[in-house]
Parts: C-alpha cells; structure tokens; sequence
C-alpha cells in the first residue's frame, strides 16, 4: 500500500499547516493595506495578467499542455491594434480622461478576433495533426515553443524591433485621499478585463458550448461518449484563449504609462502569467483569475521593498509559497 | 435482425491487441452480460462498441446500419449509450448540468427529460444544484446511469455498474437495471458481480483473453459448472 504525504501529516501538523496559511494570509493583506496604492496597482496589473491566466488555463483544461506561445500570442494583439490605430483607423487621441482615442475600441474586438483566428489556425495545422499522431507531451510543447518563436519573428519581420507606441496623448492622473493616484487608462483596463471576465463566466455557465467546454475539461473521454463533438470542443477553446490573449495583449500597452510595445512584451509575461495558473489551480479559470491578482498585488508591492527587476522572482516565489500549503493550487482539483 | 451485432472486432491500445475476433450481439429488450477474469477484454469490447477505442477489424452493426467508422460522437445520437466504470461523470458540473450533457444533441424536451430522471432517481433531484464529484459511491452511479437514460437510448452499455459499491447498493443497481430494462431499453453490462448479473440477464458471454469461451443463457451460464469453477469463484 503506498503512503502518501497526506496520510503522513498528523492532526497536529494539519494544525499547525492552516495556522502558518491564515498568518501568511494576514501578513499579504496588511502588507498590501501598507502600500495600497502599490496594491491597486497591482489588481490592474493582475487584470491584464488574468486574461492572459485564464486562456492559458482553458487551453491546459482541454489539451492537457501548457501553451508556451500565449505570450507571443497577446504580443500579435497589440501589433494587430498597432497596426489599425496607425494605419487604417482615423488618428485619435485623449478619448475621455483616457490617453487613447475611440478608434482603440475598434481595435480591441478586431485584435481579439484575430488572435482567435490565429489560435484556432495553430489548432488546425499544427496541434491537432499532432494528436491524430499521438504526439507525447514533449513534442506538443516544442512544437508550441516552436511556435512562439514564429509569432515572435514574423512581428520582427513586419514590424521590426524598435519600440514602437500607440497614438497617445498624456492625461492627468486621478487623485484620491491618502496620496493614491491612478492612471485612467490603468481602470480602463480593469474594466475591461472585468466585462471579459463576466463574459466568459455567463459563456461557462449558462451556454451549451460553455458547458460543453467545462465537461471536455473534466472528462474528454466521457464527453465524447455524450456525444460532444471535442474536436469542435478544442476549436472553441483556442479561439476564446485566443481573443482573451488578443485583448491582454492591447490593454497590455495602455497599461503602460507610454503606451510603448515591443514584440517582447508578451514572452516576457510569461513567468508570472504561469506563476498566476499554477497558483490559481491548473485548469481552473476562476483560480487562474484569482491567482493573476494575487501575483498582481504582490508584484506591485514588492517594489516598495525590491527593485522592480526582481518582479518576476517574486511571482515565482509567491507561486512556490502556495504550492508548498496547496500543491495543487487555490482552486486546482487534479494534480 | 439483432439491435447490436458485433462481429471479428480486433481492438487494443496501440500496438498491444487486446481483443482478438470477437462476435457479440444483443436483440432489442435483451439484457445481456459479459463476465470474464481481470484482462479479458470486456471493457475493451464496451469502448470499441461506443467509439472510445476505434476497432482495428471487424464489422459493428447497429439497429440496421454499420457503425464501426463512426467516431464515437456520431455513434451516440443512433441510441447507444454509454456509462463507464469510472470517471463516469463531470465531477466539476453539477448533477443538472452532467445530464444537460446526456442530452447534449437533443433540441427539444430536455427540461421535460431533466423531470423525468428526477423522478426517477429522487436522491437526484434533491441535490440537483451539487457538484458530481461531491456524490457518494451509489449516487454518482445514478447520476452516471441517468446522464446515459438522457439521449432515450435503445441500447445501454454499463460497464461494472456495481464496482465499489456497499451489498446493499448492488440491490439497488441491479433493481435499477430491471427497471431500465422493463422500459424497453436494451442493456449490454460488464459486471464482476457475475452471479448476480447473470441471474437478471436474458443471456451472457464468458470473454477470457479477448475471445469469447462461452455463451448462453445468463441462468444457464450462472450454473454452469465449469464458469462456476473458473469466473465465479465456486469450488
């Protein structure tokens, strides 16, 4: 009979594990009440952060792989919108309190649709023929890595290195009490992602495909033998992963204060973005939401204390806390 | 014309063949059971039927219409339904939204459909807003068979329907599966608890190392002497 770790552990050091949670819990919330503005900056950061979380976490929840190219998949988004707001759409600036023009709300839904074409094309001619072979797991992720890198030439190619910038114009940060500041474009972005958020729920919950894509998730054996088309399933999947990676990817740039891309941007999120899914519960989109934030709030805070380099050391380093009281993460049900 | 007609169905997993040429067939209302030592091939033989595991050869023949090409997503909606030994549902869904997904290619009548199997598994229906995966043993086994009544099957393959389950639970099971049955629904069972599911079903297979040793009528196979001495554990 194998002993696990679990059967292991005595009621007293069941005990003492949940007290060591509740005081790094308390420890986490006084740290970011003691640099709120930090924190709230933080929950925009982790909003850019969940939609890309959450398409991770969708993709894994069916494919079972971690897809290394999501990163350079909101990097196409915000090239896609760098290119309308440049090139097609009418020029435009200071919409509002916001540093953008209304033409980056056209953009927005055009980049998602794009990525979403884009993910659902990698399915078609590149992961699905590697499922009709029984590729391993290795070779799906090289074959993503692989693709990342593609992603990542063909913008060079088009678009060269340089940095390049959205059409901005610079706007007034909103004050509130206690010295807290706030970009408009930073509750822009939570906005943003929120609706997305929602969006997705009303779409897992109360949709037949949603349903169809939360049962694929669970048991994709068991949801062909209900007679779910999974190969449909799969595509559905991708393109939602895809649109919500398309959207990260724009409100990525106007979450920056000078709304600067480089066909970097996303590859370089990738450490906390997976930091967020493995934390929140590998496959879980609410987790992965959860978790963005928690990565979020503690990346902005630690710059109080640490140089912001050392942001991506503390993602991971949050990740490593959780897993070491939850190995399967907050919300994780599989292992 | 048989309902179910299988025959020369060569299956396994990868380059391991499993099932070496088995015939099977089950006639409309008929309750038929396979019994079989551990490796035999019997849950094998259920997935090949339902397109789990794709039949390397042989003919699968379906209320009149070949299905052995078929991918399983396509089988299920010609009436064949199918309920695992394990995993057998969403444990994330709760017990409403597992059998909104039994009935995932019906257009009409799923509410209607959602009353009907909670009238007929009350445990159900009172914890209808529940997650699968918090069901008990016996529980998840209701779920899993009223998940597969959903499509209104005219055959049900269960496949140990009573694995894990208390004495008292098997009673249920095998009470649940007469009733099923006395619906008109034909039912294919895989089941360890092989006296017992012979002594219900109309007639029954011996699989021993993926071919059939034996077939007859389930009473007559439950005492029969050499399947008592080799699969059912009588001395």
């Amino acid at each position: 009979m194998f002993i696990t770790a679990r059967t292991m552990r005595s009621p007293a050091m069941v005990r003492a594990s949940r007290v060591v949670q509740a005081v790094l819990a308390i420890v986490f919330v006084a740290l970011a009440l003691s640099e709120i503005g930090l924190a709230m900056n933080g929950i925009f950061l982790g909003s850019v952060l969940a939609l890309g979380a959450v398409g991770i976490t969708l993709v894994f929840g069916v494919m079972r792989f971690a897809n290394i190219a999501h990163g350079d998949m909101m990097t196409m988004g915000a090239y896609v919108a760098f290119f309308l707001l440049v090139s097609v759409l009418p020029e435009h600036t200071g919409l509002g309190p916001f540093t953008f023009g209304f033409p980056l709300l056209i953009a927005i839904p055009v980049s998602m649709a794009a990525v979403a074409a884009l993910a659902v094309g990698m399915d078609v001619f590149v992961f699905r023929r590697l499922r009709l072979r029984r590729a391993n797991i290795v070779t799906i992720e090289i074959a993503s890595l692989g693709l990342a890198i593609a992603i990542r030439g063909f913008i060079q190619m088009i678009w060269d290195t340089p940095v390049r910038y959205f059409p901005n114009e610079g706007r007034q940060h909103i004050s509130l009490p206690a010295d807290i500041s706030i970009a408009p474009n930073h509750i822009f972005v939570s906005g943003a992602a929120l609706v997305l958020a929602i969006a997705l729920h009303l779409l897992l919950t109360r949709t037949k495909q949603g349903k169809a894509m939360r049962a694929t998730s669970d048991n994709p054996d068991l949801a062909r033998a209900s007679g779910i088309n999974t190969d449909r399933v799969l595509l559905w999947t991708w393109g939602i992963a895809g649109a919500l990676a398309g959207a990260a990817g724009v409100l990525l740039v106007i979450f920056n204060a000078t709304s600067q891309l480089k066909p970097t941007i996303g590859f370089q999120l990738l450490v906390p973005l997976f930091a967020a899914v493995v934390v929140g519960g590998i496959g879980n989109p609410y987790g992965a939401f959860l978790g963005a934030m928690l990565i979020g709030i503690s990346m902005e805070v630690s710059t109080a204390w640490a140089l912001p380099t050392y942001k991506p050391a503390i993602a991971f380093t949050v990740m490593v806390v959780v897993l070491l009281f939850r190995p399967r993460g907050l919300f994780g049900s599989r292992g | 014309m048989p309902l179910l007609d299988a025959t020369g169905i060569r299956a396994g997993y990868g380059d391991t063949e499993i099932l070496h040429g088995v015939d099977m067939r089950v006639d409309a209302g008929e309750i038929v059971t396979i019994i079989g030592p551990n490796g035999s091939g019997k849950s094998t033989m259920m997935k090949s039927i339902v397109g789990i595991v794709q039949a390397s050869a042989g003919e699968i023949c379906f209320d009149g219409r070949r299905i052995e090409a078929l991918r399983a997503d396509r089988r299920i909606p010609l009436g064949l339904c199918y309920v695992p030994q394990t995993e057998n549902v969403f444990p994330t869904l709760t017990i409403t939204e597992n059998l909104e997904m039994g009935g995932f290619l019906r257009n009409d009548k799923l509410d209607g459909r959602i009353r009907e199997m909670f009238e007929l598994f009350p445990d159900l229906a009172e914890k209808r807003n529940a997650k699968a995966g918090a069901l008990s043993g016996g529980q998840r086994q209701m779920m899993a068979v009223a998940r597969a009544l959903m499509l209104e099957p005219k055959l049900l393959l269960l496949d140990e329907p009573t694995a894990g389950l208390s004495p008292l639970l098997m009673g249920t099971v095998f009470q649940m599966v007469r009733d099923i049955n006395a619906t008109g629904v034909a039912i294919l069972m895989v089941e360890h608890n092989a006296k017992k599911a012979l002594s219900i079903s109309h007639r029954g297979y011996v699989l021993a190392m993926g071919e059939v040793r034996m077939e007859n009528t389930g009473p007559e196979l439950a005492s029969d002497p050499q399947v008592g001495r080799l699969y059912l554990g009588n001395e």
